[in-house]
């Protein structure tokens, strides 16, 4: 059974049709990219799939549940973590609270253990540290522990709101552009990386990312938007050759050259 | 090291907090401290109440509420009403008054709650106008000649008790995995979402629970003044308490308690230069806004600052080495 599956997803905003009959097929640890020109829908895809869209037509399926109405918070308490294009941090905690924070769904003491500090409260506080230290050290931010995340490196923080991801425990983790803004020997790191998370946590990664050294050296399969509509699917080099690939990214003449 | 210098800080600053309490309790206990001044503090440990509560909403959870005169105004009516017809005891009267105000709270909340910002603060406003005009045309409630021969039952050691206990649950609260939920959403309420918090229950939670504490004040209130009139819970009640959560730091409970207690006692101790005193309020609560926008404590608690400053000392202590073994090279 795959993890996520997409049937048609198709969103319109008034008369605009952001995203046309889109279809995915994610299977347990994959590594698929999305891809496409500016504006093409690809941060809608993310939104529908992560429930901040409800989409106007289509099937979304997380593990065999339909999750078409659901809220954000309970898709990703499905399995489903995500990313932001522009990162959404929370900019005045701490490193260590940030990551804290996505074990939230996780806890099994409710409002009267708190309130009471009984029933374990206490081993599951201590638990959640070690995780998140552990993480911060998987990640390399350990030394930004008790920093603000907003005074964190541009790259740091993008790390981080990677981390922050997997805290919640994901089953298929979205990355909305990972490298944005990155030089090329940070991407370098960053893809090192993706991959290395992707097979320690035994992850199943989609990704939407403009930097082609880092989704063509990464991705097993890439589907590619425009307008909307997927224009074409396959391996890298597939996608690479795909005539109305490159017409989409670099006009007409470019093919006739 | 920072740790040992936070635990110490915090030991140091327990005991002078309990030397105070004692102090004061003392006071009371044997009439050393007059009738007058009784009365004060048992106002400043409702305002604590009030402001803890109220900061529970405007300051973690960051949802701009102006209606909590609203919710006073029902705690103390519900329990004015259930002491003078029914004659339960007090702490039940109490606990039935939080309930009926975390109920309304729910009710308010659920609609209002999508709303953000300037709008939330205007539809809790308008809440807050609605309880006092239901009051003022109710028959059982007196109306606007208000309600009295209410029982003096809150005495300065319930007060204490109730407020002492509200900052013990609050603070146990906000140090747990849900008092973190509460914060996220005002740091960011859609990564809040994201990361799997149900930011509509959490802020739902919050404004209920600000609601029955400050239901639970509002009774405290109601056994005290033995009479209350709709003339109590205006809308300038609700900027009062507002203006103690951000004096004293919009998400610190410390400095809620600290700013309620200050600014309780200041218009007291100002009494004796007569018209000049809300002048010289005003003045102060300009000063300190420019001075420190974040309020007195920012989001910080007193037990962090002790923390932080031991810190500051250690660094400091080291760059001064530093220079001077420069100065010897």
């Amino acid at each position: 059974m795959s993890l996520l599956e997409v049937r048609n997803l198709t969103m319109q905003f008034g008369g605009l049709t952001a995203v046309n009959r889109f279809c995915l097929d994610l299977g347990e640890n994959s590594i698929v990219g999305l891809i496409g020109p500016n504006g093409a829908g690809k941060t809608t895809v993310f939104n529908c799939l992560t429930g901040m869209y409800t989409p106007t037509d289509g099937d979304i399926y997380v593990n065999g549940q339909k999750v078409n109405t659901l809220k954000p918070s309970q898709i990703t308490q499905l399995g489903l973590a995500r990313t932001f294009q522009n990162i959404r941090l929370f900019r005045d905690l701490t490193v260590f609270d940030n990551i804290r924070i996505a074990f939230h769904y996780q806890i099994r003491y409710g409002l009267l253990n708190t309130i009471f500090r009984f029933g374990g409260f206490a081993r599951e506080e201590d638990n959640i540290k070690v995780r998140t230290d552990e993480l911060l050290e998987i990640f390399s931010l350990y030394d930004y522990r008790n920093e603000l995340a907003r005074n964190l490196p541009y790259g740091e923080q993008r790390r981080l709101e990677i981390a922050r991801a997997l805290a919640a425990n994901p089953k298929v983790l979205l990355l909305d552009e990972p490298a944005a803004g990155m030089n090329p020997y940070e991407t370098q790191a960053l893809t090192e990386l993706i991959k290395w998370v992707k097979e320690e946590f035994a992850l199943t990664v989609f990704l939407i990312e403009h930097d082609m050294r880092l989704v063509m050296g990464l991705c097993e399969r890439i589907l590619v938007l425009d307008y909307g509509i997927t224009i074409a699917e396959g391996t890298p080099r597939e996608v690479q050759d795909n005539p109305a690939v490159i017409e989409a990214y670099l006009g007409e003449e470019a093919l006739s050259c | 090291m920072k740790n040992a210098a936070v635990k110490y800080g915090a030991i140091i600053g327990a005991l002078i907090a309990l030397a105070g309490l004692v102090f004061i309790n003392y006071g009371v206990y044997s009439y050393y401290i007059d009738f007058y001044l009784t009365g004060v503090l048992v106002i400043v440990c409702i305002n604590i109440i009030l402001a803890v509560s109220l900061n529970l909403i405007n300051g973690f959870t960051g949802q701009f509420s102006l209606g909590h005169a609203g919710f006073m105004a029902v705690g103390a009516y519900i329990s004015a009403l259930l002491t003078i017809h029914t004659g339960w005891a007090f702490p039940v009267v109490l606990v039935l008054a939080g309930v009926a105000s975390a109920l309304i709270g729910l009710l308010i909340g659920l609609p209002t709650l999508r709303l953000r910002g300037d709008y939330l603060a205007i539809a809790t406003l308008g809440f807050g106008e609605i309880v006092r005009v239901v009051i003022l045309n109710l028959k059982i409630t007196g109306g606007p000649r208000g309600l009295g021969g209410i029982a003096p039952k809150t005495t300065f050691f319930s007060a204490e008790l109730a407020a002492i206990l509200t900052i013990i649950i609050f603070v146990n609260l906000i140090r747990s995995s849900h008092g973190r939920a509460f914060v996220a959403i005002r740091e960011d309420e859609i990564a809040a979402e994201a990361m799997g918090i149900d930011t509509t229950k959490y802020k739902v939670l919050a404004f209920s629970l600000g609601a029955a504490f400050a239901g639970i004040a509002g009774g405290l209130f109601a056994h005290h003044q033995m009479f209350i009139d709709p003339r109590s819970f205006t809308f300038q009640r609700s900027i009062e308490i507002l203006v103690m959560v951000v004096f004293g730091g919009l998400g610190s409970i410390s400095g809620s308690i600290v700013a309620a207690a200050a600014l309780t006692i200041l218009p007291e101790a100002l009494r004796g230069i007569a018209q000049y005193r809300m002048i010289v309020y005003s003045a102060l609560l300009i000063i300190l806004m420019l001075v420190r926008p974040q309020g007195l404590f920012g989001t910080k608690e007193l037990t962090d600052l002790l923390g932080f400053k031991a810190k500051d000392t250690a660094h400091k202590e080291k760059n001064q080495a530093v220079e001077t073994t420069g100065g010897e090279g």
